[in-house]
């Protein structure tokens, strides 16, 4: 037998194959995908319709330890008129209570619920409800307000979050999600992977969050509706939002709240039109007031105001 | 907004890894064939003894060893595809280029002695470690052989 004088050229093809490595791509992330966001949506509605199922009390069982170690911390160097506008927070959230204990559509469906109020020494003009009826108002949003009737929209809005119980469902969503991408990913160290389909999760979550942003607004419309009968005010906030930051608009899916225009709109149908008098707005708590001038004096003095445009507002 | 940062950098680093994985790839097949061709004339086989007639022949060792990294394309791809299981395509055209590679570096050394030819040739693999089950993995792929150099060339 003659040896071999030259390798043989082989065929191509064999071991790799020609396909475009793009469609490959195309077709894995899409079906992939889909298949989490649907899994994504249907937990978060499992969650949607069980997690108010959970009482209230169990919240409760959560936050109290905590209580005490942050009504503590919060205690210390704190000016006496930043005592009395805390104060003033509390009293204009227990009127608010009081209005919706009024009005029957507005009651929650869990009768424990409580609301608690605080007000945040932040700069960031912010307001947040968390587990356990927590509502937090920061001093940078006092800084912002002009009249009770701002101040009451964003409380409210607040306050709808914990009546419709979001904070138990955020959480539950988000422990679900990860719990979900765990099991996918098998938690070993699949970087990419992990990252592609916890995008792909995230905006699912981020698209309820809005809803309920959006269900929050209309409830805390409805309170102000009860409250003061009209909504004159009420976006005071929003339009200071929508002059810092501007409009989301097509970024919107990827954010956590609906656009500000999108929020300001639906206060604008809601409001009752006038016979021609415009509703007279409610002035800020005098406690508040002397906060605010005292606060104006302060920053003055010491120069510490930020620059207003640096911190956006989140709420 | 963040979640919007954390989506441009993930699809940032999806393009990098795919344009210059592909220019990459592209580049060194191109390599590849022209080499091929070139040094077909030291032949490789995995026969364990020479031929009778090689048998007055040197033989000497010879080895090539490449050390290969996926990029990020390839790694997203990859874990994609093994959610559903199948051929793993984009990590097949990467160890094809390293084991090409791999022989025509034995080969280019065999060459470099005069060989006409390369015996008992054998490959192993093994994972570079450090970064191993995090980040993206690199692997070396070692080709080894026997070269006979005819007792002509002078050495």
């Amino acid at each position: 037998m003659a040896r071999l004088r030259s390798n043989p050229k082989l065929p191509e093809g064999i071991n790799r194959s020609d396909e475009h490595p793009l469609k490959e791509f195309a077709w894995l992330l899409a079906g992939v995908s889909l298949a989490l966001v649907g899994a994504v949506v249907i937990l978060s509605l499992l969650v949607g319709w069980l997690a108010p199922a959970i009482p209230f009390r169990w919240e409760l069982a959560l936050t109290d330890r905590y209580e005490q170690s942050l009504s503590g911390a919060a205690n210390e160097s704190r000016t006496s008129q930043l005592e009395a506008a805390e104060q003033a927070v509390k009293d204009l959230g227990a009127s608010l209570v009081a209005t919706q204990q009024a009005e029957a559509a507005l009651l929650p469906e869990d009768q424990d619920i409580r609301y608690h109020f605080h007000l945040l020494s932040e700069s960031t003009p912010n307001a947040f409800a968390t587990l356990g009826g927590h509502i937090f108002v920061t001093t940078g949003l006092l800084r912002q307000v002009h009249s009770e009737n701002a101040l009451a929209m964003v409380m409210a809005h607040e306050m709808a979050h914990i009546t419709q119980r979001h904070p138990v469902q955020a959480l539950s969503r988000g422990a679900l999600f990860q719990l979900l991408l765990l099991m996918v990913t098998g938690g070993q160290g699949m970087h990419g992977v992990s990252g592609v389909l916890g995008q792909a999760g995230l905006l699912t979550v981020l698209s309820f969050n809005r809803e309920m942003e959006r269900d929050a607004d209309r409830e805390a419309i409805d309170l102000l509706l009860a409250r003061y009968g009209h909504l004159q005010g009420a976006d005071e906030f929003f339009q200071k939002m929508l002059a810092l930051q501007g409009d989301t608009g097509w970024a919107q899916w990827a954010q956590t709240h609906p656009g500000v225009g999108e929020r300001l709109s639906a206060i604008e149908r809601r409001n009752p039109v006038g016979t021609g008098e415009k509703p007279q707005l409610t002035p800020l708590d005098a406690r508040l007031v002397r906060w605010q001038e005292a606060d104006a004096i302060d920053s003055e003095a010491t120069g510490h105001r930020e620059n207003a445009a640096s911190q956006l507002p989140l709420l | 907004m963040e979640a919007l940062i954390q989506l441009g950098v993930f699809v940032t680093l999806l393009l990098c890894g795919y344009f210059f994985g592909r220019h990459a790839e592209r580049k060194h097949y191109k390599s590849i064939f022209q080499r091929e061709d070139e040094l077909r004339h030291v032949v490789v086989t995995a026969e364990r003894m020479p031929e009778p007639e090689l048998m007055r022949h040197r033989f000497n060792l010879v080895s090539g060893s490449v050390v290969i990294s996926v990029d990020y394309f390839k790694v997203v791809s990859a874990g994609l595809r093994s959610l559903v299981g199948g051929r793993l395509s984009s990590y097949e055209s990467l160890l094809d280029r390293a084991r090409r590679e791999a022989l025509l570096r034995m080969q280019a050394e065999a060459e470099a002695q005069g060989a006409e030819m390369v015996i008992n040739t054998k490959f192993e693999t093994s994972r570079v470690s450090g970064n191993a089950g995090q980040g993206l993995g690199s692997m070396e792929v070692l080709a080894y052989g026997t070269a006979l150099i005819p007792p002509s060339v002078a050495g």
